[in-house]
């Protein structure tokens, strides 16, 4: 039996339901793909020719997340309201935050699995993408206050540090109201964007790297 | 990428070598806060937001320090060197503390803020401290109300002012209209996290404090320090400081010209404070109007009055007198805003305080026993008649306006500095034994007698504290202002 586009559809749709809810109420580690299949009542080799692995699965569901925020953060950078470059730079990673938060409780495996900065192959194509999205808005946000040429490749990898550690460190934070991850995220922003503005071109650092 | 050792050295740099024997300390402290104030500060290094990195915070741990330091000025060799070691590992680990927007900025206005220590020159520097800190930006404070509130400012209200009104250490000011009614409100929203960082920072603080050895004093400078965290932790819960506009609202309803905003519960929580919207001028506004003397007089009785209307009738001392804190508003009435340091008082502040009140119309032994016991004396203290004198000094020259049975003229230049003269030689000679109320007393007493002085007000003090206290007779005591 050939299975059309429209079952591919909604098998691929009930897998991530599936394995949504057990990864938001047991996390990754705990959860099997045994219990995703049964749950989606498919069998487990079926998820297989969906996702390549348990942790592209989570990166899936965390994409749509990621793509919210992406949109938020759109939304907000096109308001008239001047506001500045450690402003703009919160706002990325706020908008992320907040699209995310559902997800909270297995964000942390998927960043570590998924999005880190030690993974020499990605994941899935939407790793790349996640990545490859949050890097280009970045940049923009540079450019639009005047620091584009600022925005090299190692500077790049050094705002995606950021932004994972930003990001790791809310999905643990466990202070009320996870209030020392907006502190975290004010001071680090405000750490990169002081950086870039100290001349980028003078520093040792930047230095090292062009030459 | 500087070091955080290289923001300490700044902070340590900012530390006087040493007090001087001989020369006053006050002029230790001015070449201390110009320093600071001219030294250029590097803005977005990454040990500037993590360590003293703020001009503000610099000032407050260098005050803080600084008259740390003048406990043991005439301490042993041995016991001063011990003393510093310890002075030392405390500004290492402050340097290690998350943010210094916190505890030890409170701390220092605190302490900077007593007469004295902070006399006029330093008035502005002082100022700066308290409205220059760094604002949060607007994603920031959006989050920092969503989180309060579940909701974003734009979807709460009709209209949200995103540049803040007003910025203060703790948090900020904002305009905005309500939804329901059409109303201006102003809403305080504190930056995340700061109330726990002061709680935990105060802890630190005391803990390297205590090892310290501050000569025979040092028990009463524990117990002030102890009061003075309970105040910092009330002046960051904002459930707290809508109670006492609740109840400075109720007791003051009988005075017309005074408006105390109210409390827009729905849009108020522990980290969120929304209330009336005071439109009016700050007194810098007000006195380069160049109003007519009569306005001076009239504006500088409501403020007496209401703050006295609250000690006798509700046991509350507005402690914090801030120019900033009072709104002389458009159509003449005095609004009184920021309640967040009120203290209030015990029955064994109540008791003591009517005992004070009540020695001036007995006798000078009867003032000298209050004095004792306001200070705290130890058996063999009680014997320091150089102390005691100077402290009566104080204590009359608190009492002048109110013993005075006609007008009293604030704006007469020589009351004001006389009354810095003795505490900067109370402060001078180390007269700090205290008890904890008075502290907040003596922050009350001068901050109005100063804004009375810039008012150049012609009060009537000793006969509204007469009538304040014949119409509504408190329960168990009385204090005055």
């Amino acid at each position: 039996m050939r299975v059309t586009a429209q079952v591919k559809l909604a098998t691929e749709k009930a897998i991530i339901a599936a394995a949504r809810r057990h990864f938001v109420k047991n996390g990754l580690e705990a959860t099997s793909m045994r219990q995703i299949a049964e749950s989606a009542k498919i069998a487990v080799g079926t998820i297989f020719n969906y996702f390549s692995s348990k942790e592209a699965l989570a990166v899936a569901i965390a994409a749509d997340g990621f793509a919210a925020g992406r949109v938020a953060a759109s939304e907000r950078l096109a308001d008239d309201r001047k506001a500045s470059l450690e402003e703009d730079l919160f706002t990325l990673l706020a908008c992320d935050i907040r699209a995310l938060a559902e997800i909270r409780v297995f964000i942390g495996e998927v960043l570590e699995a998924g999005l880190s900065p030690f993974m020499t192959t990605p994941i899935s194509s939407q790793a790349t993408q996640i990545r490859g999205d949050r890097l280009e808005v970045a940049a923009s946000v540079l450019a639009r206050h005047g620091l584009g040429d600022a925005a090299t490749a190692p500077v790049m990898h050094l705002y995606w540090s950021l932004y994972l550690g930003v990001l790791s460190f809310w999905a643990a934070d466990q202070s009320p109201k996870q209030e020392d991850t907006w502190v975290l995220l004010d001071q680090s922003v405000r750490m990169f964007a002081g950086s870039l503005r100290n001349k980028s071109a003078e520093t040792p650092f930047t230095r090292e790297i062009q030459s | 990428m500087r070091t955080t050792n290289a923001s300490l050295a700044d902070v340590l740099a900012q530390l006087p070598d040493d007090l001087q024997a001989g020369a006053p300390p006050e002029l230790n402290l001015a070449d201390l806060v110009a320093a600071a104030g001219q030294r250029p500060i590097p803005i977005g290094r990454f040990s500037r937001f993590w360590t003293l990195g703020t001009l503000q915070g610099k000032i407050a741990a260098a005050y803080t320090f600084w008259w740390l330091r003048g406990m043991w000025r005439d301490a042993d060799a041995r016991q001063s060197k011990l003393n510093e070691t310890h002075l030392k590992a405390a500004v290492q680990l402050l340097g290690t503390m998350s943010h210094l927007r916190g505890a030890v900025m409170k701390l220092g206005q605190v302490l900077a803020s007593w007469p004295g220590v902070a006399p006029e020159e330093f008035a502005d520097i002082l100022g700066r401290l308290h409205f220059q800190a760094p604002p949060m930006h607007f994603s920031l404070l959006r989050e920092a109300v969503r989180s309060e509130l579940g909701k974003d400012p734009e979807e709460l209200f009709a209209e949200f002012d995103t540049e803040a009104f007003a910025a203060a250490s703790l948090g900020q000011v904002h305009r905005a209209r309500l939804k329901e009614t059409g109303e201006l409100v102003a809403v305080k929203i504190q930056y995340p996290g700061i109330a726990r960082s002061i709680r935990d920072d105060v802890a630190n603080i005391k803990a390297l404090v205590i090892p310290m050895r501050l000569g025979p004093d040092g028990d009463s400078i524990l117990r002030q320090l102890d009061d003075i965290e309970s105040m910092l932790t009330l002046e960051v819960d904002y459930f707290a400081e809508a109670a006492n506009l609740r109840d400075a609202r109720k007791v003051l309803s009988g005075l017309a010209e005074v408006f105390v905003p109210r409390v827009h519960e729905k849009f108020s929580t522990e980290r969120v404070l929304t209330m009336d919207w005071v439109e009016g001028k700050h007194l810098a506004a007000f006195l380069a109007g160049n109003p007519i003397q009569s306005e001076r007089d009239r504006y500088g009785s409501l403020i007496i009055r209401s703050g006295m209307r609250m000690c006798y009738s509700a046991h509350m001392l507005y402690s914090d007198p801030h120019p900033g804190n009072y709104v002389f508003m458009s159509d003449g009435r005095l609004g009184l805003i920021d309640f967040g340091c009120v203290r209030r008082y015990s029955p064994q502040d109540i008791d003591y305080l009517t005992e004070a009140e009540q020695a001036a119309d007995i006798s000078r032994d009867a003032i000298r026993e209050a004095v004792i016991k306001g200070a705290d004396l130890s058996p063999s203290q009680r014997n320091e008649t150089d102390r005691i004198d100077l402290m009566m000094e104080w204590y009359d020259w608190i009492c002048e306006p109110v013993v005075s049975r006609g007008t009293f003229d604030f704006g007469e230049p020589g009351y004001f500095a006389r009354g810095m003269t003795i505490w900067r030689e109370l402060l001078s000679r180390r007269y700090v034994r205290t008890l904890p109320v008075n502290t907040w007393i003596t922050k009350s007493f001068v901050g109005l007698r100063a804004i009375m002085c810039r008012l150049e007000a012609r009060v009537p003090l000793g006969n509204i504290m007469r009538e304040e206290t014949s119409v509504r007779p408190p329960p168990t005591g009385s204090s005055a202002v």
